[in-house]
């Protein structure tokens, strides 16, 4: 509702339909391992290490 | 008049008994009687109520619960007067923008892959499997990946005999000082070191087996999935050697490396140049579909082929079109055997001269 | 030579970067923590940073993805004097940027944003429909539950807005009259949908995507009946060839050589939502098999 932010001012009525949602844990601390790479080819350093989309081996 | 509209990520691998819709989208696969593919062929060519005039009322509401089952799972949706025309179909095109996707090497020592980095690069290899034949320390380990900090990589996944090292500060300092390794599978383990809740960015795989890389080529249900990428390439090409490069433990280059033909070999030339060598890429087109008993099995787009083991029983202008040896699935029965005990396969093993089966 | 302008983090970048290497296009990516110094060679310009170097005259195309270039602004101590040179280095800098953007580019950083009601205005005049659309201060002129609105900005999250949580401004049906007075807002007839439809743009052509939620759906059987609520189908979409040829219009009028295109399907009406000069598209190329990414490597 408007009324939850102090604001002496009018805002919009989006404000009243507004959608509020819980700050997500900083994604970056939250794996052990960054899901990126660096690749000088590519001029990143933020190649993003997708894993295989089929079993590239069947040994087991 | 009401007409049925399939989606165009669903697709339906008709087997010899039964189908597998495949949701393309979703990634999921489901087994169906094949009354529900001709069903499904029947509401691509009349309208619902056409369709319904040619049964009696038991057959009417068995259609009507299969026109159910479609929409609940939703594979498609009704319109009114006509199909919807503005819904084109997707297009099988498998757009891959690298040449080589992927490479597995046979190693006895980890400076081999120096020899292969540059080729990498240039090819846009997104994934390295690594198969050592000698035990790795921790810093063997760190130094293959340091081969390729900056290189266009994604993954590097390694098998490797196990050894008392391996224990889970050992993982704890990979995770902090790896970056592409994504799986490490130790083989002859003779009892696992230690369970963990702990989260790497790596997946950890212990096997009691004495793995040789001879023991690749199994078809099996948890080899099986489904997703966009992989079934547009089975379609279209094999599913395993397309665009894939092995390399023996000789250093010889190869299209797979327990296939015989070499394409030169890393010590004397480079991939690129291999690449060039006539017939090195002359499975890659070879699809499920051109192969005995997989052209009629509903999973063979979600399978993974091989040719570097099969039954020896069928060629077509030089390719080996055998049913792979080490799959154990009959699609005229829909019974799962173990493929290593059926009579039929025994030539085929004994050519092969598997280690793995001299014990059984 | 390529300049890619792109924020560092862009997959989509390095997927169209991964495609010009194939096709052997040379090309410079640069970063968002990169800033440039303008400097002169024998009568040509040059932009330098720590990373990379190019004369503004090899560069050959522009595709402009995210970010900006950034410049070097020299401080002087001089109050006087360095409001004079920052006028120079504000010509100097706009000087290089309107080179670059005369260029072949997809995308401008100038025109990288956009009005939406100033849109909305140009679609109609290209002969797309467009729900009916008006601005307000009260809840007067509004049809409850038949009119939505959303917010006029581009960036439609609004981060920690409060010590714990975000908020996401989404498209909202008006459920009730509203007694007092607020600042301007967008309201917008609500049109009943059959699905939402996504294209993607470029230099003429249109790549479309459906979007299919299960809720949308009027034409189902009567005995329809869902327990679960499934995600949406994104499936490919072709758009009537008189959609395409206004939506290429409109685009031209804006000065746009690309973007991402919403509209609402309804019956046989097509209704124009809205463009997104940098939106996020490739998500749904992939799901649909459209390689864009090879599309914009090879337009550049």
């Amino acid at each position: 509702m408007k009324h939850l932010f102090k604001e002496e001012k009018k805002l919009p009525l989006t404000f009243k339909y507004i959608e509020h949602f819980r700050t997500k844990t900083n994604n970056k601390t939250n794996n052990a391992k960054g899901s990126y790479v660096p690749c000088k080819r590519y001029h990143t350093d933020y190649l993003l290490r997708e894993n295989p989309t089929k079993p590239l081996t069947r040994l087991l | 008049m009401k007409y049925f509209n399939l989606f165009s990520n669903i697709l339906i691998t008709k087997g010899a008994r039964r189908i597998l819709i495949s949701d393309l989208q979703r990634n999921l696969s489901d087994l169906y009687t094949l009354e529900l593919y001709d069903i499904i062929e029947e509401l691509k060519n009349d309208s619902i109520e056409d369709i319904l005039k040619n049964y009696d009322t038991e057959s009417q509401q068995i259609i009507h619960e299969y026109i159910d089952l479609l929409l609940e799972k939703e594979y498609g949706f009704i319109t009114n007067g006509d199909w919807d025309r503005n819904f084109p179909a997707l297009s099988y095109e498998f757009q891959e923008v690298s040449e080589i996707t992927n490479i597995f090497i046979e190693i006895d020592h980890i400076s081999v892959l120096d020899k292969i980095t540059a080729s990498i690069d240039n090819l846009g290899v997104k994934h390295l499997v690594i198969y050592a034949s000698k035990e790795l320390s921790m810093n063997d380990y760190q130094d293959i990946d340091k081969k390729f900090k900056d290189s266009v990589l994604e993954g590097i996944e390694i098998y490797a005999p196990f050894h008392q090292a391996v224990d889970q500060s050992f993982f704890q300092i990979l995770n902090e000082t790896t970056s592409r390794i994504y799986s490490f599978i130790f083989y002859n383990c003779k009892e696992i070191p230690f369970k963990t809740k702990e989260i790497f960015g790596f997946s950890i795989n212990f096997s009691h087996e004495n793995i040789k890389i001879s023991a690749c080529g199994k078809v099996d249900l948890k080899y099986f999935n489904t997703n966009l990428s992989k079934i547009l390439e089975a379609v279209k090409h094999n599913s395993c050697l397309h665009k894939k490069i092995g390399i023996d433990i000789n250093g010889n280059i190869k299209n797979c490396p327990l296939m015989p033909e070499s394409s030169g070999n890393i010590y004397q030339s480079t991939l690129e140049e291999a690449l060039e060598i006539p017939g090195f890429k002359k499975y890659w087109n070879l699809t499920k579909d051109h192969i005995e008993v997989c052209k009629d099995c509903e999973f063979r787009y979600i399978c993974t082929d091989c040719r570097a083991y099969t039954e020896l029983t069928h060629t077509n202008n030089g390719l080996d079109t055998s049913k792979p040896l080490k799959c154990g699935y009959n699609p005229y029965t829909e019974k799962w055997e173990k493929w290593s005990k059926n009579p039929l396969k025994q030539k085929a093993i004994e050519n092969y001269n598997l280690p793995e089966l001299i014990k059984s | 030579m390529i300049l890619i302008i792109s924020n560092n983090g862009e997959t989509t970048t390095t997927k169209v970067i991964k495609n010009l290497s194939k096709m052997g296009k040379s090309f410079i990516r640069i970063h968002e923590d990169e800033f440039f110094d303008i400097k002169t060679d024998r009568k040509r310009i040059y932009l330098v940073s720590e990373k990379n170097k190019f004369f503004l005259d090899e560069i050959t195309s522009v595709w402009y993805r995210r970010g900006g270039i950034k410049f070097k602004r020299l401080r002087y101590n001089n109050n006087a004097i360095n409001t004079h040179m920052d006028e120079t280095q504000h010509w100097l800098e706009d000087y290089v940027i309107k080179t670059l953007e005369s260029k072949k580019t997809i995308n401008k950083q100038s025109n990288s944003h956009v009005n939406k009601l100033w849109v909305l205005e140009k679609a109609q005049k290209a002969g797309l429909s467009v729900p009916d659309f008006f601005l307000a201060e009260n809840t007067d002129e509004v049809i409850v539950n038949k009119t939505i609105t959303k917010a006029l900005t581009e960036n439609v999250i609004i981060d920690s807005i409060s010590e714990h949580s975000d908020a996401i401004i989404y498209t909202s049906i008006i459920e009730q009259k509203e007694k007092k007075e607020f600042f301007i807002t967008f309201f917008q007839e609500k049109i009943e949908k059959d699905f939402e439809i996504r294209s993607f743009y470029l230099d003429g052509k249109m790549w479309s995507t459906a979007i299919i939620s299960q809720n949308d759906e009027q034409t189902k059987t009567d005995f329809r009946k869902y327990n679960d609520k499934k995600p949406n189908r994104k499936i490919r979409y072709q758009l009537p060839k008189d959609i395409e040829e206004k939506t290429h219009q409109l685009m031209q009028s804006l000065d746009l050589s690309c973007g991402s295109i919403d509209f609402i399907k309804s019956g046989d009406h097509f209704f124009f939502l809205e463009v997104n000069p940098v939106g996020q598209f490739f998500g749904l190329s992939a799901m649909c098999n459209y390689s864009l990414e090879k599309e914009i490597a090879e337009y550049l």
